[in-house]
């Protein structure tokens, strides 16, 4: 049996931190592209087209990583099927679902829109889920919650897409229909306190890799 | 008949209003208006093209920085569960994975000890 970690487990990690850095800014560049539509409309949305794309082949990496690495045991039925793995099974369930929510964002709109337009943008949206998702992923089912550059990088992408949402969706949007957004705003503030709460008082405590589903002989082994 | 939507004609760069070929049929005049209109469309066709190639640049800069990040990472995650020694290790074993009969060893802790009698020194100030 093996019981150390391959380059293949390291790389699966780096590689989770990077999709979801490229997510957030995938998020962040999508926000200002919606809120201001005629600053640099070819520039911001190409940026964001491309982003995108290099977000899915990150996330192909870090995916095979998982796949192909000995040492966590992870099927291609782990891979595919939310929440069966043995390993971690409800947070890496959710890095599933929204690997699935990112690819529907991504093919209604590449390499061309599909849908009319109001079922576009709906559609489009559910791309915020799937980045939340992302972060509970990262967070619960991550080594590294407790690792200072990886904690690093998740507040910075956190902090990141929080303001872009207040600073320029939540400001367009607050010109036209004040108390939808003010509620919108109130929401994505509560979601994210919600989720820094939840991680210092799991992911960031001792014991979390016992309490997030380890298999035993995994955790006698690190 | 034409439509509405159909554009005025856009006057060549440097070309005074109203010139043609000598010999040809003379062009009909053009107006301030539709100067103002050609030199708009110009300036946004310029502006189009800059932001495609900035959006090239761009788009290279963060790929690298992608690839940079996660290599850093990479590094990060093996030494911090494996110590400097593992990580060289692992990248060897994926070396000599992927490229058989490299023969790449990791590097000896410290030098060996001399096999013959030790020297004895004496004197000196």
């Amino acid at each position: 049996m093996i019981s150390t970690p391959s380059p293949l487990w390291f790389l699966d990690r780096s590689a989770g931190e990077v999709t979801l850095l490229l997510m957030s800014a995938v998020m962040i560049l999508g926000i200002i592209r919606s809120a201001v539509p005629t600053a640099f409309p070819i520039l911001i949305e190409g940026t964001h087209i491309n982003l995108a794309l290099l977000t899915v082949a990150f996330a192909g990496l870090h995916v095979l990583g998982a796949v192909l690495d000995p040492f966590a045991r992870l099927g291609p039925v782990d891979a595919l099927v939310p929440f069966v793995s043995a390993y971690r099974g409800t947070w890496l369930g959710l890095g599933v679902i929204s690997g699935y929510v990112y690819a529907i964002t991504v093919v209604i709109s590449w390499p061309a829109r599909r849908f009319p337009r109001a079922t576009w943008v709906w559609l489009h949206r559910s791309m915020y889920v799937a980045w939340v998702l992302a972060l509970l992923h990262s967070l619960g089912t991550g080594t590294d919650a407790n690792n200072e550059l990886f904690l690093l990088l998740n507040v910075a992408a956190v902090v990141g897409v929080l303001v872009a949402f207040l600073g320029f969706r939540v400001a367009e949007g607050w010109t036209q229909l004040p108390p939808v957004w003010a509620a919108l705003a109130v929401v994505a503030i509560a979601v994210t306190l919600g989720i820094a709460v939840w991680a210092v008082d799991g992911p960031l405590q001792p014991g979390w890799a016992r309490t997030s589903g380890t298999p035993p002989d995994l955790l006698r082994s690190r | 008949m034409p439509g509405p939507n159909v554009e005025p004609p856009i006057p060549a760069e440097n070309e005074p209003a109203g010139a043609g070929a000598p010999g040809s049929a003379p062009t009909p005049e053009i107006k301030p208006w539709q100067t103002r209109v050609a030199s708009e469309r110009r300036r946004k066709r310029r502006r189009a093209a800059d932001q495609r190639q900035t959006l090239g640049q761009l788009t290279v800069a963060a790929a690298v920085a992608a690839v940079g990040l996660n290599a850093a990472l990479f590094l990060q995650t093996g030494i911090a569960q494996l110590g400097p020694a593992g990580v060289d290790q692992a990248i060897l074993s994926v070396v000599n994975a992927l490229v058989p009969g490299t023969g790449l060893r990791p590097p000896a802790q410290g030098p060996s000890p001399s096999p013959g009698r030790p020297v004895v020194t004496t004197g000196g100030s």
